[in-house]
C-alpha cells in the first residue's frame, strides 16, 4: 500500500508536482501518528532523499512547464540530466534497498526476539491478567464499596443538604426568634415602663383628682352656701314678690276692668262715632249745600259789599255834599229865613232819606249777614227789597215832588238845583244800583229758580228713574208671573202628559191584560175548541142531540167575536186616541218648548236687566264708595288740617308764650341789667364825683402842701443854718468837753417826722398843720402830714421823718390833736385808690379811663352776651 | 489493547473514583464536622435561649407592674371616691 502509494506518488510527477509535494507532505504528516511511528520512521527517512530529487524534478517540471518557448535542446539537456539523476537515484535506491533488506533481516531477528519477549510478556501478561482480574474483582468490590460509599456519600450529602437547609432554617428562625425575643423584651420593657408610668400617672391623677374633688367639693359647698343664701334671700323675696304679684294681679284686674270699661266705652264711642259719622254725612251734605249757597252768597256778598262800598263812598260824598248844602243852606237861611224851614225840611227829608239809605244799608248788611239762609229768605228779602224799592220809589217820587217843589220854590238857587240835580243823579245812580241789585236779585232768583228747576228736574229724573225702576220691577214681576204661569202651564201639561202617559200605560196594561185575556181566551177557545172538537167527536153523535147548544155556543162565539171585534175597535179607537194624545203631547211639548224658549228669553232678558241693574247699582255703589272714599279722604284731610291747625295753633301759642316769656325774661333781664347798670352808673358817678372831690381836695392839699413845702424848705434852710450854728457851738462844746455829749447830740439831733396819715384826716391834719406850722415857726419841730401815693395805687406810702420824742411830746402837749394823730399809727388807707399827689393826677386819669373802658367793655360784653342770648332765644 | 485501554480507563476511572471518593469523603467528613459543630452550637443556643430567663423575668416584671397598676388604679380610685364621699359626709 505504501509502495503503491509511493509509486502513485512518483508516477505523475509533472502533472501533480505541486500536489505531490503537498500530498507527500500530508502523507508525512499523516505518518506522524504514534501508531505508525516505527515503520514509518524508516520510510520517512528514505522518502526524504527522494523527496529532494522529486522536489527537484518538480521544480524542473515546473520550470519546464513554465519555460515552454525554451529550446528543445535545453529540454533534452534537462532530460539527460534527469535521466542521469534517475540513474543515480536508482543506484541510491538499490543501495538503500540493500540496506533496508539488511535492516529488515535485523529487524526480523529483532522481531523474533521481540516475539519471544512478547511471549514471555504474554505469559507475564497472563499472570498479570489474572492478577489484574483479581485486582479487578477487588476493584470491583472496591468500586461497589465505593459506589456504596458514594451512595452513602450521596445520602450523606443529601442529609447534609437537608441538615444544612434545616440549619439554615433554624438559623433563620433563631434569628427571627432572637428578634422576636428582643422585640418582646423591648415590648415587655416598654410595658413595664408604661405600667410604671401609668402607676405614676395614676398616682398623679389620683392626687389631682383628689385636689380637684376637694376643690370642687369646696366649690360645691360654696355654691351650696351661696345657693342657700340665695334661696333664703329669694324666700325672703318671695313674700314681697307674692305681695307684688298680688298687687300686680289686682292692678291687672283693675286694668282688665278698665279695659272692659274702655272697650265698652270704645263700643259706645264707636256707636257714637257711627252716629256722628251719619250726622257728619248729613251735615256734610248740608255743608255742601250750604257751601254752594255760601259761595253764591259770598259772590252776592262781594257784589253787595262792592255796592255797599260804593254806596258808602257815595254816602260819604253825599254826607259831605249835604254838609256843604247845609252850610250853604244855613247861609241861605241866614240870607233868607223863609227858606230855612223848607231847607230844614229838605234837610230833614234828606236825613230821612239818608236814614232810609242807612236803614237800607243796614238792611242790606243784615241781608248780607243773613245771606247764608235759604232761598226763601232771599226771596223774602227780595220782596222786602222790592217793597223797599217801592218805598224808595215812593220816596223818590216824594223826593221828586219835593224837588219839583224846590225847583218851583228855589229857581233862584241854581246852585241848589244843580245840587239837587246832582243828588237826583246820585239818586239815579242809586236807582241804577238798585236796579242792578234787582237784576242781581232777579238773577239770583233766576238762579234759584234754575236751581229749583234743576232740583225739580233731578227729582223728576229720580222719580222717573224710580218709576222706571218700578216699571222694570213690575215688568220683572210680570215676567216672573208669566214665567210662573208658563211654569204652571208646563207643570199642568206635564201633569197632563203624565196623566196621559198613565192612561196610556193603563190602556197598555189593559191592552196587555186584554191581550192576555185574549190569549187566554184564545187558549181557552182552543181548549174549548179542542174540547168541542172532542165534544164534536163525542157529540157528533150528540150533535143531533145538542145542536142547540152548538148553536148557542156558536152564538156565544159570535158574541165573543163581536166582543173581540168591539174590543179591537176599542183598541183601535184607543190607539187612535193614543195617537191623538201623542200628537197633542207633541203639540203641547212643542208649545212647552216654545214656552220654554220664551221663558229662557225672558230669563235672559231678566238676567240682562238684572245685570244692567246690578251694573248700575254697582256703578252707583262704586260712585258712592268713591264719594265715600273721597269724603273719608276729605274728612281725613280736614281732620289732618284741623290737627295741623290745632298743632300749629298750639305751636304758635307755645311759641308766642315762649316768645312772650322770653321777651319778659329778656325784658326783666334787661331791666335788671339796666337797673344794675344804672346802679353801677350811679355808683360810678358817685365814685367819680367823690374821686373828683377827692382829686380837687388833693389838688388843693397838694397846693397847700407845696406851699407848706416851700415854707418848710425855707424853714429847713433856716433850721439848717441854725443847726450849723449849733453844730459849731456843739463842736465847740465837744472840743471843750469830752465825748459824753455825743448821745445827747444824737438825741438832740433833730429829725423831722413827716407822716402820711389817710386822706380822711387831711382836714384834721390841715388843722393840725396850721398849729404845727405855727409851732414850727416857733420851734423847729414840725409835723408834716402828707399823703403821697406811690406807684401802687392801693396803699399809701409813708415818708416818715421821726422827730425827737421830747420835742414831739412837747408839741403834743400843746396840740393834743396832733397827739391823737400821732397816736394813731400810720395806717394804710383802706381806700382802693386815692391819688392825691400832683404827679399822679395823670395816673389817676389814666386809671379812671382804663376802669371806665373796662366797665364799658364789661357792660358791652354783658350786653353783647345778653343780646346774643336774646337773639338765640328769639331765633 | 482495548481491554487494557478499558482497564486503563477503568483503572483511571477507578482511581479517579477512589480519589473522588476520598476527596468527597474528606469533604464530607469536614462537612460533617462542621455540621456537628453547628449542631452543637444549635444545641447550645437552644439551651441558652431556653435558659435565658430575661423574657420570663421581664414578663413577670411586667405582670407585676400590671397587677400593681391595676391594684393601684382600682384601689386609689376607690380610695379617691371613698375619700370624696367621706369628705362630703363630713362636710354634710
Amino acid at each position: 500500500m505504501e509502495k503503491e502509494n509511493r509509486f502513485k506518488l512518483f508516477m505523475p510527477p509533472r502533472l501533480s508536482a505541486g500536489q505531490v509535494s503537498a500530498g507527500r507532505s500530508q502523507g508525512f504528516n499523516r505518518c506522524s501518528d504514534d501508531d505508525f511511528k516505527l515503520p514509518f520512521d524508516v520510510w520517512s527517512r528514505g522518502e526524504i532523499t527522494d523527496s529532494d530529487t522529486i522536489s527537484q524534478q518538480v521544480k524542473l517540471c515546473s520550470e519546464v512547464d513554465e519555460e515552454n518557448p525554451e529550446t528543445m535542446n535545453e529540454l533534452f539537456s534537462k532530460l539527460y540530466k534527469e535521466a542521469e539523476k534517475i540513474k543515480q537515484w536508482k543506484l541510491t535506491v538499490e543501495t538503500e534497498l540493500n540496506q533496508k533488506e539488511r535492516k529488515l533481516q535485523e529487524n526480523r531477528k529483532i522481531i523474533e526476539a521481540q516475539n519471544k519477549a512478547i511471549q514471555e510478556l504474554q505469559f507475564e501478561n497472563g499472570k498479570l491478567h489474572l492478577k489484574l482480574e483479581d485486582e479487578i474483582c477487588e476493584n470491583k468490590d472496591l468500586l461497589k464499596e465505593a459506589a456504596a460509599s458514594r451512595h452513602l456519600c450521596n445520602l450523606l450529602e443529601e442529609t447534609y443538604t437537608r441538615f444544612t437547609e434545616k440549619t439554615s432554617k433554624y438559623e433563620q428562625e433563631k434569628e427571627a426568634t432572637i428578634q422576636l425575643y428582643e422585640e418582646l423584651h423591648s415590648n415587655v420593657e416598654r410595658m413595664t415602663v408604661a405600667f410604671e408610668e401609668l402607676c405614676v400617672q395614676a398616682e398623679n391623677d389620683r392626687l389631682e383628682m383628689s385636689f380637684k374633688l376637694k376643690e370642687e367639693a369646696e366649690k360645691v359647698d360654696k355654691f351650696e352656701k351661696e345657693c342657700r343664701l340665695e334661696v333664703s334671700q329669694k324666700e325672703k323675696q318671695i313674700p314681697a314678690l307674692t305681695i307684688q304679684r298680688d298687687e300686680k294681679d289686682d292692678v291687672i284686674k283693675d286694668i282688665k276692668a278698665q279695659l272692659q270699661t274702655s272697650q265698652n266705652k270704645i263700643a259706645d264711642l264707636m256707636e257714637a262715632k257711627l252716629h256722628n259719622e251719619e250726622m257728619l254725612k248729613e251735615s256734610q251734605v248740608s255743608k255742601e249745600h250750604l257751601r254752594v249757597e255760601l259761595e253764591e252768597a259770598k259772590i252776592s256778598l262781594q257784589k253787595a259789599e262792592v255796592a255797599q262800598k260804593n254806596l258808602e263812598t257815595e254816602f260819604q260824598t253825599t254826607v259831605k255834599t249835604l254838609i256843604q248844602v247845609t252850610g250853604e243852606k244855613e247861609e241861605q237861611e241866614e240870607e233868607c229865613k223863609k227858606m230855612k224851614a223848607l231847607l230844614a225840611a229838605l234837610t230833614e227829608e234828606f236825613e230821612t232819606s239818608v236814614a232810609n239809605l242807612k236803614s237800607l244799608l243796614q238792611e242790606e248788611q243784615n241781608r248780607l249777614k243773613k245771606s247764608e239762609d235759604d232761598s226763601k229768605l232771599l226771596t223774602l228779602e227780595l220782596q222786602n227789597k222790592s217793597a223797599e224799592l217801592e218805598e224808595m220809589t215812593k220816596v223818590k217820587c216824594d223826593k221828586e215832588v219835593q224837588l219839583e217843589e224846590l225847583s218851583e220854590t228855589l229857581k233862584e238857587f241854581h246852585g241848589l238845583k244843580a245840587q239837587l240835580t246832582s243828588t237826583a243823579e246820585k239818586e239815579q245812580d242809586y236807582l241804577k244800583q238798585l236796579v242792578t241789585l234787582k237784576t242781581d236779585l232777579e238773577q239770583e232768583a233766576l238762579k234759584n229758580e234754575q236751581l229749583t228747576v234743576y232740583l225739580s228736574k233731578l227729582s223728576l229724573e229720580k222719580e222717573q228713574t224710580a218709576q222706571e225702576k218700578n216699571a222694570v220691577a213690575a215688568e220683572l214681576k210680570k215676567l216672573q208671573e208669566q214665567q210662573e204661569d208658563s211654569k204652571k202651564k208646563e207643570d199642568n201639561t206635564k201633569q197632563l202628559v203624565e196623566n196621559l202617559e198613565e192612561a196610556n200605560s193603563q190602556l197598555r196594561n189593559e191592552l196587555e191584560s186584554l191581550k192576555e185575556k185574549m190569549a187566554k181566551t184564545g187558549e181557552e177557545m182552543k181548549s174549548t175548541l179542542d174540547e168541542r172538537e172532542e165534544n164534536v167527536k163525542r157529540t157528533e153523535n150528540e150533535i143531533s142531540r145538542k145542536e142547540k147548544p152548538l148553536k148557542i155556543v156558536e152564538n156565544k162565539m159570535n158574541n165573543l167575536k163581536k166582543q173581540v171585534e168591539n174590543k179591537t175597535k176599542c183598541m183601535e179607537e184607543l190607539q187612535q186616541e193614543n195617537k191623538v194624545l201623542k200628537k197633542k203631547i207633541t203639540t203641547e211639548s212643542k208649545k212647552s218648548n216654545t214656552y220654554e224658549g220664551k221663558v229662557n228669553k225672558l230669563q235672559l232678558e231678566m238676567e240682562n236687566i238684572n245685570k244692567q241693574h246690578k251694573e248700575e247699582v254697582d256703578i252707583y255703589k262704586k260712585d258712592i264708595e268713591t264719594r265715600k272714599v273721597n269724603e273719608n279722604k276729605l274728612r281725613e284731610e280736614v281732620e289732618k288740617m284741623r290737627l295741623l291747625c290745632d298743632e300749629t295753633a298750639m305751636i304758635q301759642r307755645e311759641t308766642d308764650a315762649r316768645c312772650q316769656h322770653k321777651i319778659t325774661e329778656m325784658v326783666a333781664l334787661m331791666e335788671k341789667h339796666k337797673n344794675e347798670y344804672d346802679k353801677l352808673v350811679e355808683e360810678k358817678d358817685a365814685e367819680l364825683k367823690v374821686y373828683k372831690m377827692k382829686q380837687q381836695k388833693q389838688i388843693s392839699s397838694e397846693r397847700a402842701l407845696e406851699n407848706e413845702l416851700s415854707c418848710l424848705k425855707k424853714e429847713l434852710s433856716s433850721l439848717k443854718e441854725q443847726l450849723k450854728a449849733e453844730m459849731e457851738e456843739k463842736e465847740n462844746f465837744v472840743k471843750e468837753h469830752s465825748g459824753s455829749m455825743i448821745p445827747e447830740s444824737e438825741k438832740k439831733h433833730k429829725t423831722y417826722v413827716i407822716k402820711t396819715p389817710p386822706r380822711d384826716k387831711m382836714q384834721s391834719g390841715r388843722s393840725t398843720n396850721l398849729p404845727a406850722e405855727q409851732s414850727s415857726r416857733k420851734k423847729q419841730k414840725v409835723l408834716v402830714q402828707l399823703d403821697t401815693q406811690s406807684d401802687s395805687s392801693e396803699h399809701t406810702d409813708l415818708l416818715s421823718i421821726v422827730s425827737e420824742e421830747e420835742m414831739f411830746k412837747n408839741l403834743y402837749k400843746d396840740y393834743p390833736q396832733a397827739s391823737q394823730l400821732h397816736s394813731t399809727a400810720p395806717k394804710k388807707s383802706p381806700a382802693p385808690c386815692s391819688v392825691k399827689s400832683p404827679g399822679s393826677a395823670l395816673k389817676l386819669k389814666t386809671m379812671r379811663r382804663m376802669r371806665e373802658a373796662g366797665w364799658t367793655a364789661l357792660s358791652k360784653m354783658d350786653r353783647k352776651r345778653k343780646i346774643k342770648d336774646a337773639v338765640k332765644l328769639f331765633a | 489493547m482495548a481491554e487494557s485501554e478499558s482497564q486503563e480507563g477503568n483503572d483511571y476511572n477507578r482511581g479517579r473514583m477512589v480519589e473522588n471518593i476520598k476527596t468527597d469523603m474528606e469533604e464530607l467528613l469536614e462537612e460533617m464536622e462542621k455540621l456537628t459543630v453547628r449542631a452543637a452550637w444549635m444545641a447550645y443556643s437552644y439551651t441558652a435561649i431556653q435558659s435565658n430567663a430575661d423574657l420570663s423575668n421581664a414578663m413577670q416584671h411586667s405582670e407585676d407592674a400590671f397587677l400593681m397598676c391595676k391594684e393601684q388604679m382600682e384601689k386609689k380610685w376607690q380610695e379617691v371616691l371613698l375619700e370624696s364621699r367621706r369628705e362630703r359626709e363630713k362636710k354634710e
